[in-house]
């Protein structure tokens, strides 16, 4: 008999392992799947131990790399024959004097790079079309690669830069007669006012988006979006009616559109949460998690509902919900979330008094760190870590993390929050 | 619970050290503090450390401290867990994940009375009793020499082994009368009483997270409760993974006749119809590619959905 027969494969906790696969872009979905596959410590869960994990405590099962080895080969393997196919295509364009055609198939491929979450790849391939469209007398074409290029700026929290690419995308919208390219342009100025907290500047860009759309009638995504940032605009100023008036006008506009409901439902919730309204805030954002199908979008529903139990003193259920966009985020890869999953749990916990809540705000700056995500989440959670230190009366840890956030705050040259 | 009672009045005016052996969620902690209530160090602070939980790049700073100017610019001094029991009592839950490291600065500030934080070379004054905890692994730890002998033997002057909450039913519902009293004033939740179903429920449920889990559970039940009955469906005693509660209810099983290619399309079509045909979020679910699920579902001849999910 083998005596290899025998050999049980042992888990290791995921921050083992992660050390040990080499850091390089094309390993990136090994560790994505990785990460899939992690499962919390059965051993560990009713343990104080359970309480506090994290990524990397989860377990994960190397062995079961190998069965998905050849799905991962096929994912890579599809990724770059797409990238691969769009270059070369765009190469052939150009050489045969039709460079106004490859700039929107590169284009094409920065927006897929970017609904992947692959921001580098997304912004060298837009970068590229856009150096093609810098030859033609007619830089149109180029109006996709610009917003390409501002949305991954500003998940990235480059907003100046931004906010130069969507001023571009709107320039070239107008002269193209796109109304609705050019009212997505002006909406997301808007949104980048409303990162800089500039409401009046941002409430600005809402009315020249409102402008462009004009009587249009068949734009109901534009109109309803636009409605409700106006109502998050107005939320933030502190314009509580005029934020409900805006909610009444998205929900009218956004009838009959199944992605809206959640979406709707979750600004009701935070509208009622801002009013202190907490029960009813509570049941909007439980509405809003019956009809939402997005692990994004759920994420975001559960910390608002999460950040609305802990208010409530419901600590229990907030954990749950904290626990439950967590197991969202891994199961779905959208691990860019994590950090404020983790820093809801650190709020969590922190609320009951666990002195080993800083591991959710440290495990919250890992991941930011190590994925290179926005300097805007950094602040938060430095804030919320800060807050902790601050009333466990560690006046100096306090203050040195937010001596650091006020650091970045002028980097991104935005207000704290 | 009496064998508990009468441990703790008996040790507890005591300053020894105490191993408390149980599985989690059994109250150690709780009994540790019990222990510092009734001792001579009562005025002193009770400062907690679990040393599973923290991850070691953490936790020596968290029990010894750092003394400032270790890094220039670097975060200031931090007075560690050891310094801060000074005078009351330190708490070790989990005890047996501690590091061969920690083990040996634990035993020397122990022996020593003394410790030193990171970064510095002044070796401060240490006197706190020590309570640590164990999930019963410590004796075999010690055998398989996973933890150090003299470290085991410092630790426990006196020990007490916390049985399971499984094996004395007969606490289950004081517990949950306990309970459902301390949640209903907390959350101004009148509750009236507990339905004969859910105390069969609790005393037949075999309580892996043991006391926690009770409480837990109870917690949740009083907020969900309504009319103030505690029914059972207001308990979540097997609070599912919560990944598989999004896709619903799963099948308890396959039936043992049917081929792999039948249960494969049968669960690829459910995540399907809950993804609302969205392809790419059914491949995010069932953890494949995109271009797999499309040909799986060529391939098992299941309705070409819209993909609604981009």
């Amino acid at each position: 008999m083998n005596p290899s027969a025998h050999v049980m494969a042992r888990r290791l906790r995921f921050e083992e392992v992660r050390p040990l696969i080499p850091d390089i872009e094309e390993l990136e979905p090994l560790v994505e799947r990785l990460i899939r596959l992690s499962e919390p410590d059965p051993g560990s869960r009713w343990a104080g131990s359970g309480a506090l994990a994290t990524l990397g405590s989860r377990l994960v099962d190397p062995s079961h790399l190998e069965a998905a080895v050849p799905d991962l080969i096929e994912e890579v393997r599809s990724r770059t024959e797409e990238i691969l196919t769009a270059t070369v295509r765009a190469l052939g364009l150009c050489s045969s004097h039709e460079p106004e055609a490859a700039v929107p198939l590169l284009a094409e491929a920065a927006q897929r790079e970017l609904e992947r979450g692959r921001l580098r790849a997304a912004y060298a391939l837009s970068a590229s079309a856009l150096r093609v469209a810098d030859h033609l007398l007619d830089r149109r074409v180029a109006l996709q690669a610009y917003l390409v290029v501002a949305r991954v700026r500003r998940i990235e929290g480059r907003l100046d830069e931004s906010r130069v690419a969507y001023g571009a995308a709107l320039d070239l919208a107008r002269r193209a007669e796109q109304t609705l390219q050019a009212a997505t342009a002006a909406i997301g100025l808007g949104n980048l006012e409303v990162d800089h907290h500039d409401w009046i500047a941002a409430r600005r860009w809402y009315d020249v988006a409102e402008e462009l759309l004009g009587g249009a009638t068949d734009v109901p995504p534009h109109r309803w979006h636009l409605a409700l940032n106006r109502c998050i605009l107005a939320r933030e100023e502190g314009d509580l009616d005029a934020a409900e008036g805006f909610l009444a006008k998205a929900r009218a506009l956004s009838h009959g559109d199944p992605d809206a409901v959640p979406i709707v439902s979750n600004a009701r919730g935070q509208l009622l949460f801002a009013r202190n309204e907490l029960r009813a805030a509570e049941s909007a954002f439980r509405e809003a998690l019956t009809h939402v199908r997005a692990a994004d979008a759920r994420i975001t529903i559960r910390v608002n509902l999460a950040e609305t139990l802990v208010a409530r003193g419901h600590l229990i259920l907030a954990q749950d919900e904290a626990r439950a966009a967590e197991e969202d985020a891994l199961a779905h890869g959208v691990t860019s979330r994590l950090p404020e999953v983790y820093r809801m749990l650190g709020e969590v916990a922190a609320a009951a008094g666990l002195p080993d809540a800083f591991l959710f705000f440290e495990q919250a700056l890992e991941v930011i760190d190590s994925r290179a995500l926005p300097l805007a989440e950094r602040i938060r959670v430095l804030e919320a870590y800060a807050n902790f230190h601050a009333r466990n009366g560690d006046e100096p840890a306090a203050e040195s993390l937010r001596r650091v956030a006020r650091d970045h705050a002028t980097t991104l040259r935005t207000p704290l929050p | 619970m009496r064998e508990i009672e009468t441990f703790v009045s008996q040790v507890g005016a005591t300053d020894a050290p105490a191993l408390l052996q149980g599985e989690p969620g059994t109250g150690r902690e709780r009994v540790a503090r019990t222990l510092h209530r009734l001792g001579p160090r009562a005025q002193g602070a009770f400062v907690a450390v679990n040393c599973a939980g923290i991850p070691e790049r953490y936790l020596e700073l968290e029990l010894f401290g750092q003394e400032e100017g270790m890094v220039p610019g670097g975060p200031p001094a931090k007075i560690g867990r050891l310094e801060r029991s000074t005078g009351g009592t330190l708490f070790l839950d989990e005890v047996e994940e501690l590091s061969p490291l920690l083990q040996v600065r634990l035993l020397r500030a122990l022996v020593d009375g003394e410790l030193e934080r990171l970064g510095g070379t002044k070796t401060r004054p240490w006197n706190a009793r020590v309570i640590a905890a164990s999930d019963g692994s410590l004796e075999s730890a010690v055998e398989s020499g996973r933890f150090r002998e003299d470290l085991f033997f410092q630790l426990s002057s006196v020990r007490l082994s916390i049985p399971p909450l499984r094996d004395r039913v007969e606490d289950v519902l004081p517990l949950t009368l306990h309970f459902a009293r301390r949640f209903s004033e907390r959350y101004h939740r009148p509750v009236v009483g507990i339905s004969d179903d859910a105390i069969r429920h609790l005393e037949s449920h075999s309580w892996p997270g043991n006391a926690s889990e009770l409480r837990n559970a109870l917690d949740r039940a009083v907020l969900r409760c309504r009319g103030g009955w505690i029914l059972v469906e207001d308990l979540s005693l097997h609070a599912p993974h919560p990944h598989r509660a999004l896709l619903g209810d799963v099948e308890a099983g396959y039936a043992p006749t049917r081929s792999l290619e039948d249960v494969e399309a049968d669960h690829i079509r459910k995540v399907l119809g809950y993804t609302g045909g969205g392809i790419s979020a059914a491949a995010d679910i069932l953890g494949i590619h995109r271009n797999t699920l499309t040909r799986k579902i060529e391939a098992y001849g299941l309705r070409g959905p819209e993909d609604g999910g981009e």
